[in-house]
Parts: C-alpha cells; structure tokens; sequence
C-alpha cells in the first residue's frame, strides 16, 4: 500500500516537474472570460503528433523539427468581453509562479503587460514561457523541453515566430542604454 | 470361317475372372480408402465459423483502436499548430513593442 502511494507520488511528482508552471492559474479567472483556448500536449501528444507530420508540408515540417525535442506545450489564453475583467493582481499571481525562471523580455505598458521567460541548463534552453497580458486577452504558453534557437528562428514567416536571440539582443540594449 | 474370325472369337471370348480377384483387389485399395489419423488441427476445421468470426471481431477491434488513434493524433497535430501560432503571434506581439521602446529611445538620443 505504502509502495503504492509512494510510486503515486512519484509519478506526481515528475507530471509537476515536466509541465512546471501551474496552468490551473486561470482557472479562477475562467467564469469572467467569454472564450478560452486551451492546448494539453505531453511528450507522448507531442509524439504523436509528430508521427502524422508531413515532412513534404514545409510548416509541418518546421514544426516537426522544432517539437522533437520537446516535452511539453501548454496554453491557456482567455479572452473577456471588456478591459478590467481581470486584474493586474491577477498577472502577478501568475508571474509569482515563475520564479526560477530567467526573464528575458519585460514590457510594462499602460494596460499591456508582456514577459518571456526562459529556463536554461548550461547553454541550452529547457523551457520557454510567455506571458501576455493584453486589455481584453490574456494569454500563457509554457513550452517545455530542449528548444534550440535557432529552430524558432527558422520558424519565422512560418508562423510569425521571431528570433528569440534577437528579442534577448533588443532587450539587452535597451537595459543598457536604461542605465 | 476363316481364321482370322477363329482368332477373334478366342480372344473375345467371356471369360470368368479368377476366383482370388475381388479380394486381391480389395486388399490393394484398402489402405487407400482408410481413414486418415485424426489432425490436431482438425478442431480449427470444426470450429472454422468461429475463428473466423473471432478474427474479424480482432480485426475490426484493431482497425477502430487504429483509426482512434490516428484522429488523436490528428487532433494533436492540429493543436500543436494551434499552439504555435499563438507562440508567434505573442513573440510577434513582443517583438513589435521592443522594436517600439527600441525606435523610441532611439529618438530620445537624438
């Protein structure tokens, strides 16, 4: 029995650590919003997935390339009929789960609020977060696994995905040119 | 008569077959005619209706779960490209306003 719930707890324990950001954040935001989009994709899902991936269809094959070495992809976005519907303390609960995790890009506008974030190991990216928050739109993407930049660079005018290093580069600057 | 019909009538006359005919005979087809030893698969045979309802219910069992797998993992597919448009639009979506602060403080130098 003791084994058991051991071995429970273990499986618990690392189903936590490969999604590492809680996504049920939203969930008490979810009643105020009218429409949410929700993406669930394990390695298992991911694998799947990439299966039935075309290597002739250059998008699939881009992102066939890009989720081979990845754990996970997770989304929550929800959109609300007006700005207000959630607030700024909503956000920073959110970004108070994402300790451990590097900031690389911060923008704070008026009634915009935008991070990316990024996990690494050595050189190597292991994760990647995005935190949107837009007046009537907020959105989490929480990308787990080894992700190369150069993948996501790539990927840009496949899906609008931009260079990654750049943004870092920009961001860089502009921290500097603050001080 | 001549002698050649002497001949023929001889040689097509009836003649009573050996007495130890029929049962040489018999004796040379019987081993022929015997039945052959019981196969251990003869049970297949016997049971063959269903086997082969057995096999198709396998069969369809295993085309369903097949084909409940792949409309899985298309609807995989179709959400990891869900999942990374939204990842563009929202690096997109940083880009832009970095590029904004960028070209903004840019300004403010000059």
């Amino acid at each position: 029995m003791n084994t058991k719930i051991l071995a429970a707890a273990i499986l618990l324990a690392a189903a936590a650590r490969s999604q590492d950001v809680p996504l049920d954040l939203f969930s008490g935001l979810m009643p105020k919003a009218t429409g949410h989009v929700e993406v669930t994709l394990d390695a298992s899902l991911l694998q799947m997935a990439t299966r039935f991936m075309s290597g002739k269809d250059p998008d699939e094959a881009k992102a066939k390339s890009l989720i081979a070495g990845l754990k996970g992809i997770y989304v929550r976005s929800l959109t609300f009929a007006k700005p207000g519907d959630y607030s700024r303390a909503d956000v920073e609960k959110v970004r108070a789960q994402l300790k451990g995790w590097s900031p690389i890009v911060s923008v704070h506008e008026a009634d915009e609020d935008t991070g990316i974030y990024l996990k690494t190991d050595g050189e190597k990216i292991q994760g990647l977060v995005i935190l949107s928050a837009e007046p009537t739109e907020l959105t989490l993407v929480n990308i787990v696994g080894s992700i190369k930049p150069e993948d996501l660079k790539e990927l840009g005018g496949k899906f609008g995905i931009p260079d990654v290093g750049d943004l870092a580069d920009k961001a860089g600057q502009k921290k500097k040119e603050e001080e | 008569m001549s002698e050649f019909e002497n001949n023929l009538r001889r040689t097509l006359k009836r003649r009573e077959p050996p007495r130890d005919l029929t049962p040489g005979i018999m004796r040379r087809i019987e081993p022929a005619t015997k039945p052959r030893p019981e196969s251990k698969f003869r049970w297949i045979w016997n049971w063959r209706p269903v086997v082969a309802a057995a096999a198709a219910v396998m069969m369809l069992t295993v085309g369903v779960e097949q084909y409940r797998e792949y409309r899985k993992a298309q609807e995989a597919k179709q959400q990891v490209m869900l999942a990374l448009q939204i990842t563009g639009q929202k690096l997109s979506l940083v880009q832009a306003k970095v590029d904004r602060l960028s070209q903004r403080s840019i300004g403010h130098e000059h």
